[in-house]
């Protein structure tokens, strides 16, 4: 849980690159629009394009992923957590929260 | 056109309202971005992440201090989340013709919101009865209240009956993008009987997940716009995190009449949205 601050410190402060004008524009050929595809997806080549060049999309989105990813890590150490204390009906309650989030993750 | 700075200090703003009674201030930023012009879908969108923020920004806290009830967030959950993606889903899929719906739905959520926290005012905690099925869940809990300097028990009923209602619930956020956490309490302590701050600290716990169910639904459908939703991400966690701060020092009074008002002319405006489209 700690560490989820840690990493939204983090991911926030990756956010903060800002590019020249000040105004958002909300264009359909727009850089900062996500295009479609699910998320794992967009997690998956934003690490691989922010390895290969730091720009100004590349750190927010690089942020946003981290975002995204603290909440799903907590599902998941509930997951475990439950499973040590050998709380059966809770881990069945934790999976199927993680295998809902999942498949929406996957699917869109 | 909207800006950055703009955006900024309405989440701000929302981040520290919505912080002072338990919302992740979505409700209050969708309405105002849309009355400065904005696409009421795309606010829905970007709002969706940022209110992760500002649910991971105080879930932590408060699972440490031991307020969250974390059996009975995940119960709970199944409902919530499975109802966000399914409001996700509708609202990708409305036209922009079909728009008027949502700022009608939005001002009827907003309403429940305002009974939510306007009956929540003078409630006092009792203990209830667990029934059969809470007990087989395991929902009961103690939490150290620090103004009294007790340790309050307290025991969770009705959850059968508190699942349907987090769905709808669940629906709501994912078509408004926000964290429903003005409903939410009222589920928690209307039918299930949970103190107020174990309510507000379980409800920050229960958005985040829900939050992602919707979110992940939108980076599909094309309405995000990552510039505007790391905005808001930072700030509403500026603004919760300084409400967060300032709380102790207000009244409960004060707190929750500045919401009333806020909201009162939420309400208002995003009729008056409506209404003109029509």
């Amino acid at each position: 849980m700690i560490l989820s601050v840690i990493f939204e410190a983090s991911g926030l402060l990756l956010n903060y690159l800002q590019t020249g004008s000040s105004s958002l524009g909300f264009t359909d050929q727009s850089i900062w629009r996500v295009g479609g595809g699910n998320f794992f997806d967009f997690a998956y080549s934003t690490a691989i394009s922010a390895v290969a060049s730091v720009t100004a999309v590349e750190l927010v989105s690089l942020g946003i992923v981290t975002l995204m990813f603290t909440p799903y890590f907590r599902v998941i150490a509930a997951v475990f957590y439950y499973s040590i204390e050998k709380d059966w009906k809770y881990v069945a309650i934790t999976v199927f929260v993680f295998a809902v989030i999942t498949a929406a993750l996957f699917t869109f | 056109m909207i800006d950055i700075l703009t955006a900024l200090l309405v989440s701000v703003f929302a981040g520290f309202i919505g912080s002072l009674v338990g919302l992740g201030g979505a409700v209050i930023i969708t309405p105002v971005l849309t009355f400065l012009g904005l696409d009421i879908r795309l606010a829905i969108a970007a709002s969706m992440v940022a209110i992760i923020a500002t649910s991971s920004g105080s879930a932590s806290s408060y699972v440490r201090g031991g307020l969250s009830n974390i059996r009975a967030a995940f119960y709970l959950e199944i409902f919530t989340a499975v109802g966000a993606v399914i409001g996700a889903i509708i609202t990708s899929r409305i036209t922009p013709n079909e728009e008027v719906y949502l700022y009608f739905f939005f001002a009827a959520f907003l309403t429940t919101s305002f009974y939510g926290i306007f009956g929540r005012r003078n409630r006092e905690f009792t203990s209830v009865k667990q029934d059969s099925f809470a007990k087989w869940l395991g929902l009961e809990g103690s939490y150290f209240d620090k103004p009294t300097g007790k340790t309050v028990d307290y025991k969770l009923t009705r959850p059968a009956a508190a699942g349907p209602g987090m769905f709808v619930a669940g629906i709501a956020a994912g078509m408004l993008g926000i964290g429903a956490g003005g409903f939410k309490v009222s589920i928690h302590e209307l039918i299930m009987g949970m103190p107020s701050k174990v309510s507000t600290a379980t409800s920050n716990f229960i958005i985040g997940m829900t939050a992602l169910a919707g979110a992940s639904v939108y980076f599909d459908s094309g309405l995000l716009y990552l510039n505007l939703a790391a905005t808001l991400a930072i700030g509403t966690t500026i603004g919760s995190t300084t409400g967060a701060r300032v709380l102790p020092r207000l009244r409960n009074k004060t707190v929750k009449a500045l919401f009333l008002i806020v909201l009162a002319v939420l309400i208002v405006q995003m009729v008056y949205k409506g209404a003109t489209l029509v």
